[in-house]
């Protein structure tokens, strides 16, 4: 695997995942849904 | 003023969560575990990734914009199929009509998915009791041909294939999770089978990057190289007869890599290898590269499918669908990108060779490499089993919101219960099954005509319908303003004006370029087959046609909309 073919595959990968992860945080803080943890510690 | 009209739909989500993952679940399946591997590894990984994300970003995430304003406004004022929608945003009896081609697609779609869902139980099954435990690339085949009665027609009955048994459970599994509804049924099976989709992926992934080189037999067929092979912008490849069969590694000397060349040629007696560099700038170039990459989003997004207008229309008033869209849309794409476009290829590459997973189609690397994948590996046996498992439970999130589309249009023109709305979509289903099922000779003819006419042509036609709908009858003003309402993203700057000139650019060249090359440029089999007459094309044909004619009838005889419409 080259050096660029590395380079894309991180970029692609995260920009992805990257996306996913931001939309998700939003949906959740949007619809007032907390992670587990934190809802325990309510 | 709030009318009746504004009234939120009687029907809706039970959370946002809860129908991203539905539209989520509906979008996963075949084309990210199966198409979009094979095609990132033709087409070499960074040339199609520029050209896959333009898709996504210019076509792709507008496009489901559309829809999903479409289908909530359309919820809003009464109506959740494409039929309905058309219907009371024009306030136009021709776009009723029109509007039937997004109730008639998915549902033709709907009969080859669930064939197929068959096979994946299929092979869950055989992977699970050690009957695909084979050793030969022949055995497999035979395996596949055998099961699926591929050999000529009706051999999936009269072979004395299992099929028909899973063919039977994949049915009825639909229609059980159809009958239980949309907050009982999809969401609820969206809600656990997502997350176990994405952790059975996760587990095959971490075994296939720890696969490192499994054959010391053949140094180069490695983890490394399979990665490389999917995403080195650049490569140097070995050609027999225009088709891959090698990749020089990057990290070898001249004089090894004339080596692999000689030790290609003695596979290939009395045939030329020729060595081929393929640079970045090269395969951005090839016009097929971005039709390829355009028509992968679109197949992956379900754009057109109607599922989206359909699951769009259940949402309230002034709950958010742009974010839950670009969410669905991004959950698409990580398991397609991050976890499919990790998985398959270099699991093939490392296994069996760049020849192998090259050189094969859509289903048959699926069905016939990859259980080969995994019955070289330690452990295949169980990831082999997880692996089917996972695409049957992908499939059927899918197929569950292929067909809602057709239960809410028998549904709001008819009044049919949502018992009698099974009933009569399950018949319609099974006798459409059936004949895929049964006509599987020359190369599953039935189902490559569904898939072309009902698969790629309508989910065209219905997207440019969505797009002129949107701009010339609605308004893009209109429809953006409907996008923003709740919505807890900003919406990007500029969006009406890739919605008015730029999506519908890249549609037309797309729709243009299918035309040029499948009608004029060189007379498609699909219509070839069909002029012919032969059953196996016609009859299915037939029957989305009676199909139509009864849709028309239903939205004829109905009284539901004619009021709103004077």
């Amino acid at each position: 695997m080259t050096l660029s073919g590395i380079i894309t595959m991180i970029l692609s990968i995260g920009f992805v995942w990257g996306l996913f992860t931001v939309c998700v945080c939003r949906l959740l803080r949007a619809s007032g849904e907390k992670p587990a943890h934190k809802k325990a510690k309510r | 003023m709030t009318t009746k009209n504004d009234q939120p739909p009687a029907v809706t989500w039970n959370s946002q969560l809860g129908t991203m993952l539905a539209v989520a679940g509906s979008a996963v399946g075949f084309g990210n575990f199966l198409r979009f591997p094979g095609l990132a590894a033709q087409y070499g990984g960074g040339a199609f990734m520029i050209a896959y994300f333009s898709a996504f970003l210019l076509l792709g995430v507008p496009l489901c914009w559309v829809e999903w304003s479409i289908g909530r406004r359309s919820g809003v004022l009464g109506g959740h199929s494409c039929a309905s929608a058309f219907m009371l945003i024009t306030h136009s009896t021709v776009w009723k009509y029109l509007g039937i081609a997004g109730v008639l697609a998915p549902l033709g779609i709907g009969m080859y998915y669930m064939y197929l869902e068959g096979w994946t139980l299929g092979y869950c099954w055989s992977m699970a009791t050690g009957a695909l435990n084979l050793h030969s690339s022949e055995e497999f085949a035979n395996f596949f041909t055998r099961f699926t009665g591929s050999s000529a027609d009706g051999a999936a009955y009269t072979g004395g294939s299992t099929l028909p048994y899973f063919f039977a459970v994949a049915i009825v599994a639909n229609l059980y999770l159809l009958y239980r509804g949309i907050t009982r049924g999809i969401e609820w099976f969206c809600k656990w089978s997502v997350p176990v989709l994405l952790i059975t992926a996760l587990v095959i992934l971490v075994r296939v990057l720890t696969l490192g080189t499994p054959d010391a037999s053949h140094p180069y067929r490695n983890v490394n190289q399979g990665l490389g092979y999917m995403w080195n912008p650049s490569k140097t490849v070995l050609m027999v007869d225009d088709k891959t069969v090698e990749m020089i590694p990057v990290d070898v000397t001249e004089q090894q890599a004339d080596q692999i060349l000689q030790e290609v040629q003695q596979s290939y007696p009395g045939k030329e290898v020729v060595r081929e560099h393929i640079s970045l700038i090269r395969g951005l170039m090839n016009p097929d590269l971005w039709i390829t990459a355009a028509g992968q989003i679109f197949f992956s997004l379900s754009i057109g499918f109607g599922t989206v207008l359909t699951y769009a229309s259940y949402v309230a008033r002034r709950k958010d669908i742009a974010l839950v869209s670009l969410t669905a849309n991004a959950a698409n794409e990580a398991v397609e990108v991050g976890l499919a476009g990790m998985m398959i290829v270099p699991a093939a590459v490392s296994l069996l060779g760049v020849a192998a997973a090259a050189g094969a189609s859509t289903f048959g690397l699926g069905f016939n490499v990859l259980p080969e994948v995994f019955a070289a590996m330690p452990g295949g046996r169980i990831f082999g089993t997880l692996f089917f498992g996972l695409l049957f439970l992908a499939s059927v999130t899918s197929s569950i919101s292929i067909l809602q589309p057709t239960m809410a249009f028998l549904e709001e023109f008819w009044r049919l219960t949502r018992t009698q709305s099974v009933v009569m979509a399950g018949l319609i289903i099974i006798v459409g099954a059936f004949a895929v099922s049964w006509y599987t000779g020359e190369g599953m003819m039935a189902l490559s005509t569904l898939d072309f006419w009902m698969g790629t042509m309508c989910l065209y036609l219905i997207s440019a319908l969505y797009l002129i709908l949107f701009r010339a009858v609605w308004g893009t003003r209109n429809g953006v303003r409907e996008l923003g309402r709740g919505s807890n993203i900003p919406l990007p700057v500029g969006l009406g004006f890739v919605i008015n000139w730029i999506t519908p650019a890249i549609l037309l060249t797309i729709f243009g370029s299918w035309l040029y090359k499948n009608i004029f440029h060189s007379t498609s089999e699909h219509i070839t087959n069909l002029l012919a007459g032969k059953p196996g094309a016609l009859l299915p044909m037939a029957w989305m046609l009676i199909i139509y004619i009864f849709m028309m009838f239903v939205v004829h005889t109905s009284r539901r909309f004619h009021k709103r419409s004077a």
